[in-house]
């Protein structure tokens, strides 16, 4: 046994420094916008104007000290919580819907100690769960039975738990999440072009049949038709973008984040980048979050196993959509829908969990293969006398 | 377990994800980014701006107008705009704190300062201007005291005059937004307004200022000063004199007076009486004014009582056109005299009227004037002789000769609302036929010049033949006292030779000595003039008693024509309405105070030096040997020494010690007892001579001082300083005043 841990020991390599460096660099800018962008909040709520940037930094270190132990656990091992995680994410969704709070009115937030979204857990059950699912049952997975149906129900309950929240943004999340495993892991793509095809259908039979939903769409396109009431926000983003221009007032400089910007230091925090580092601070801060998921799906290619390599799929596809809905919001090119920013946006447990997830993406990049892909003509199982105990 | 490789199928998907996620997706967002930032990146920008700043106003201080000395016309006092910004007051405790304070310091309604502070989306709710330093300071105090949220101060502020009443219609004044509404005040306004500066400073999304200094300050540009040519003595001392005339003569149409060098076109007096207090503008205090608006039905009497304050405010000098009357003579003569029709030697018969085309023109004289000389014609204001003259200078010369004089053209002086006057058309003016209004024209009757046309006029002819433009302002200097702007006398033609003037100077100086100006003349100086009585017969109307405007138009010192003065009573109603009688003593009054002002000494001829004033010395406490061996010396032997009571001391006397009085008064030495409680009535003196006057003063036990003209035969007293009747202490001097009367009649016409 210590000859083989030996072995294993002796096969293991070092992290993907590229995605380390990737995710090192965007919390370093991450942190310091943060403290730009929410010194003005802290003020006029009568903190000291360090107060948010102080909180984050400790979760920061916390979340590096946790990303550094995950990544030395091996993944495999993990596994077997996957059924653990779902269950407890379903139990602290339905607690949620009974003691949670939120600033609004909704319950989003659980504080058992710790103040935080289930939702986040939920995240990663989706992964581990799928990812586990997919590695046992990958040869069935273009069957209904096998490749949707379980899929369906799981996503389903979730999705249905969060919608009662209510917390819109985080079940598109959820779903994207789920939708992109599950594509990785073989579902036929007609399902996604079904799905896809209906919620266009249901969309345009919303627009053209509620008046609501045609409000909210002019909105969104025309945010300057209600600069006050509803187009606000994305307003306001967008004096906060356009003020950048091509170089930005300089770090420090936003005037949108005195009270103008809703959530500056939190979901418009990215309209701050843009108003303080312009044009050109907010492509070289897209273009290393465009490297992070490149980067995490190029991992995924190289994992070792099916198990590793969704695990990292489902982790980048959360990074990805986050990202994407965020910057999508905050230059209206999506509608108005909460979601932060990965390593930017202010949120203690958030980034705690996103840091333990780039831990795994680290440790299955320690495992990877150091040369071109797998033949796919090898035997599957081949791995596995390597790995029994 | 299952530890299975990953699959083709999945490499392939995955390859998918990451062009789609790590390359596709994020093409929007940067399309949309070069959109926003690069393309239209300035109308967000200024958006932006707009609604991150805000703007406030600095008022800039207006300048101050000065007199000649630099003493101060016109000054802007700070005062305080106060104003709440509702968004910073958030709780109603706060909102009836607020208003409470602000009632209560302000004297304001509550109930409408509450009002105002609930007008959440407002950071800029005036409650009250032009609130005084003392209030502010006041306030100030409260909201310290309170720890209140959400009243500011902002400086402001608020004209003051000094001098309250004096050049109003010159000066003007300023409305609300400290705009200048009339006079000098509206015609620099550019010049005293100044540049408003701005704070732009940063405000966040409530509406207060940022934690961190954004702000940008552009400071007000005070405004010029002005310097007036006008000389606030001079013009106080004008006031004064015309003020009493205007009330002594009964004008019913206000008085007016200027007073101009001749040698610069410098306006050293300028007023019209009766005035307004620049400090309160809008008072109409006329109770003729105010009678007539309260005449007026209810819906006119807005109106009227517009009218009314607009005339008030109206310069006669400058805004109102007369007829100028006999004064208009010395032109005509000028002319004469300029063109070789006339010399000094020439001499014209007055029969009493002359017979013009088919028309008889009297002159004021019925009998006629006899035999006059040129300068006789001017001492004596014959028309005939006027006549005359004029029919040799002929239509188009004449005409040509007003028009040089500048009558038929504004004179450019820098007062607002200046009129032109009215004058014959040219063709119809120099049809030879039309002799009757050339005759007429003469003695300054059938056209209207205003009284500014007609000194600048008169100045040229004193002055050695040059017109001058006249102006009120010397120059425009900036806040640091440098002057930006320098008013140069402007010579605007030459009009006659220096020979013309200088004989019309003599003939001018005549009129005063010796002819119908004699009421202008003053002991030591000078002065030359001429005297204008003329009809508003334009105005008159059926069955009212006939409106006249006398006038009087001086000069002196004569040895060096410098200071020319205009006075003009409009529609006296007293026993006089004439020129002679109402204007020129109110010029003789002015310059008897303004020529010593001005540094020009009086020269005395040997009969005046004996008239000298002694001052009288102390005796109370001596024996009254002694205080009548003292009384007998050199210096008090002219004095009438009397003796009340028959003790050994003197106790007390009257005058008092240190009076002045005539050499030649009776002094009172009581012998016991005091002078409180002897009292004498005061005699009337009215229409007496000067020697019945003093003689029956002296009976009474009173003493004299004669004002006005007192060398001249002829003169009788028209005013006495203490009314006929009244018992007062005993050699208490009675001021009566003597102008001549019967040997002045000028006649009007």
């Amino acid at each position: 046994m210590t000859r083989e841990k030996k072995k294993q020991k002796a096969k293991l390599g070092g992290f993907d420094s590229i995605y380390l460096i990737l995710v090192l660099v965007l919390l370093g800018i991450g942190l310091v916008m943060m403290f730009s962008a929410s010194y003005p909040s802290a003020y006029y709520e009568g903190l000291k104007s360090t107060h948010y940037f102080m909180r984050q930094l400790g979760f920061a270190a916390l979340g590096l000290v946790v990303m550094f132990a995950v990544s030395f656990i091996d993944y495999r091992r993990l596994r077997a919580l996957s059924p653990l995680l779902m269950g407890v994410s379903i139990v602290l969704l339905v607690m949620v819907l009974i003691i949670g709070t939120g600033n609004y009115g909704e319950k989003r937030w659980l504080n058992l100690g710790v103040r935080f979204q289930p939702s986040e857990i939920a995240k990663i059950a989706v992964t581990f769960f799928f990812a586990s699912y997919i590695s046992t049952h990958s040869d069935k997975m273009r069957t209904f039975r096998y490749g949707v149906l379980p899929f369906v129900i799981v996503l389903g309950v979730l999705c249905g738990l969060m919608f009662l929240e209510p917390h819109l943004s985080g079940a598109i999340l959820i779903a994207g999440i789920g939708a992109v495993i599950m594509f990785v892991g073989g579902t036929h793509w007609g399902w996604f072009a079904g799905v896809i095809g209906l919620g266009v259908t249901g969309g345009i039979l919303a627009i053209t049949q509620l008046d609501y939903a045609q409000a909210r769409l002019r909105v969104w396109l025309d945010p300057f038709v209600d600069p006050k009431g509803k187009g606000w926000q994305a307003v306001q983003s967008l004096y906060a973008i356009g003020s950048g221009g091509l170089f930005g007032l300089g770090f420090g400089n936003s005037r949108q984040k005195y009270l103008y910007l809703p959530e500056a230091h939190n979901d418009f925090i990215f309209a701050v980048v843009c108003e303080e580092l312009g044009f050109i601070g907010a492509c070289i801060i897209m273009l290393l979050f465009a490297l992070l998921i490149l980067r995490g799906f190029w991992i995924a290619t190289r994992a070792k196993d099916q198990f590793g390599a969704l695990l990292v799929v489902g982790i980048t596809a959360q990074i990805a959509l986050q990202t994407l809905l965020n910057i999508g919001v905050v230059t209206g090119v999506l509608p108005v829908t909460g979601a932060s920013l990965p390593f930017f946006s202010y949120g203690g447990t958030s980034l705690l969990l996103l840091l333990a997830e780039v831990g795994i993406v680290l440790s299955v990049s320690r495992r990877m293969k150091t040369d071109a892909p797998t033949d796919p003509k090898q035997p599957e199982e081949s791995m596995d006398g390597e790995e029994a105990e | 377990m299952s530890r299975k490789k990953v699959t083709t199928s999945m490499l392939k998907r995955t390859i998918i994800m990451m062009v789609l996620f790590g390359v596709l997706a994020f093409l929007p967002m940067v399309i949309k980014l070069v959109h926003v930032q690069l393309i239209d990146a300035d109308f967000y920008q200024s958006k932006a701006a707009d609604q991150q700043t805000r703007d406030t106003i600095i008022t800039p201080k207006r300048g101050i107008i000065y007199d000649r000395n630099m003493k101060e016309l016109a000054v802007s006092a700070t005062t305080e705009t106060i104003y709440i910004s509702p968004v910073d007051i958030e709780t109603a405790e706060q909102e009836s704190e607020v208003a409470r304070v602000l009632s209560e310091t302000l004297e304001l309604d509550y109930q409408s300062v509450l009002e105002k502070t609930k007008n959440k989306k407002s950071y800029y709710q005036v409650i009250k201007k032009k609130v005084d330093e003392e209030e502010a300071t006041a306030l100030r105090t409260r909201i310290k005291e309170s720890e209140i949220v959400g009243i500011h101060l902002a400086e402001d502020t608020k004209r003051y005059y000094p001098f309250g009443s004096m050049a109003a219609q010159v000066l003007g004044f300023c409305g609300d937004e400290n705009s200048g509404l009339a006079g000098i005040e509206a015609m620099y306004e550019e010049e005293l307004k100044g540049m408003p500066g701005r704070i732009i400073a940063a405000k966040n999304a409530k509406g207060t200022a940022m934690p961190f200094k954004y702000e940008e300050y552009y400071d007000a540009q005070n405004g010029q000063n002005v310097v007036l040519t006008i000389d606030a003595t001079i013009q106080q001392i004008l006031e004064k004199h015309l003020g009493t005339a205007v009330i002594d003569s009964g004008a019913q149409n206000r008085g007016a007076g200027i007073v101009m060098d001749v040698t610069t076109g410098e306006i050293l007096a300028l007023s019209t009486m009766g005035g307004f207090d620049l400090n309160d503008p809008f008072k109409i205090e006329d109770p003729n004014a105010l009678s007539r608006i309260e005449a007026a039905p209810e819906e006119e009497q807005g109106q009227i009582r517009s009218n009314e304050l607009n005339a008030m405010w109206r310069s006669k000098i400058i805004s109102d056109s007369y007829e100028p009357g006999s004064t208009f003579k010395i032109l005509t003569i000028a002319m004469g005299v300029e063109e070789g029709v006339v010399n000094a030697n020439s001499t014209f018969s007055c029969p009493g009227y002359m017979k013009v085309g088919d028309r008889t023109i009297h002159c004021w004289k019925r009998e006629g004037h006899g035999t006059v000389t040129l300068s006789g014609a001017l001492e004596n204001s014959c028309n005939c002789a006027l006549m005359q003259i004029v029919s040799k200078i002929g239509n188009t010369k004449f005409f040509d000769y007003v028009t040089a004089f500048g009558l038929r053209e504004k004179t450019g002086v820098d007062l607002p609302g200046e009129a032109s006057g009215y004058f014959f058309k040219e063709a119809e003016f120099k049809n030879p036929n039309n002799n009757v209004s050339l005759a007429v024209a003469s003695f300054g009757q059938t056209f209207k010049v205003t009284p500014i046309q007609m000194i600048t006029a008169v100045s040229a002819v004193v002055n050695g033949g040059k017109l001058l433009k006249p102006h009120i302002v010397k120059e425009v200097v900036d806040q640091n006292g440098i002057a930006v702007k320098t008013a140069e006398p402007e010579v605007i033609r030459q009009i006659v030779s220096k020979e013309t003037s200088a004989f019309i100077c003599s003939s001018l100086e005549s009129v005063v000595a010796g002819g119908t100006g004699k009421n202008a003349s003053v002991k030591g100086y000078r002065i030359g003039g001429k005297t204008g009585t003329s009809e508003k017969i334009d105005l008159q109307k059926e069955g009212e008693p006939e409106k006249y405007v006398a006038s009087f138009l001086g000069v002196a010192p004569m040895e060096a024509p410098r200071y020319a003065i205009l006075i003009i009573v409009d529609e006296p109603s007293g026993s006089y309405v004439e020129g002679s009688q109402v204007a020129a003593p109110v010029a003789g009054k002015v310059y008897g105070e303004i020529l010593p002002y001005l540094g020009i000494d009086p020269v005395y001829s040997e009969e005046e030096m004996t008239k000298q004033n002694i001052y009288l010395p102390n005796v109370v406490g001596m024996t009254a040997g002694d205080a009548k061996t003292m009384l007998s010396s050199k210096r008090y032997v002219n004095l009438k020494v009397k003796t009340v009571g028959d003790g050994a001391t003197v106790t007390d006397q009257l005058p008092v010690y240190g009076t002045s009085i005539p050499d030649d008064s009776q002094i009172v030495l009581y012998l016991g007892g005091s002078a409180q409680n002897d009292l004498v009535e005061v005699p009337n003196v009215i229409g007496m001579s000067p020697e019945a006057a003093n003689r029956a003063l002296t009976n009474a036990g009173l003493m004299c001082t004669g004002v006005g003209v007192t060398n001249e035969n002829g003169i009788t007293a028209t005013k006495q300083s203490v009314a006929p009747g009244t018992k007062v202490q005993r050699t208490t001097n009675v001021t009566v005043e003597f102008y001549a009367t019967s040997s002045v009649a000028e006649g009007i016409g």
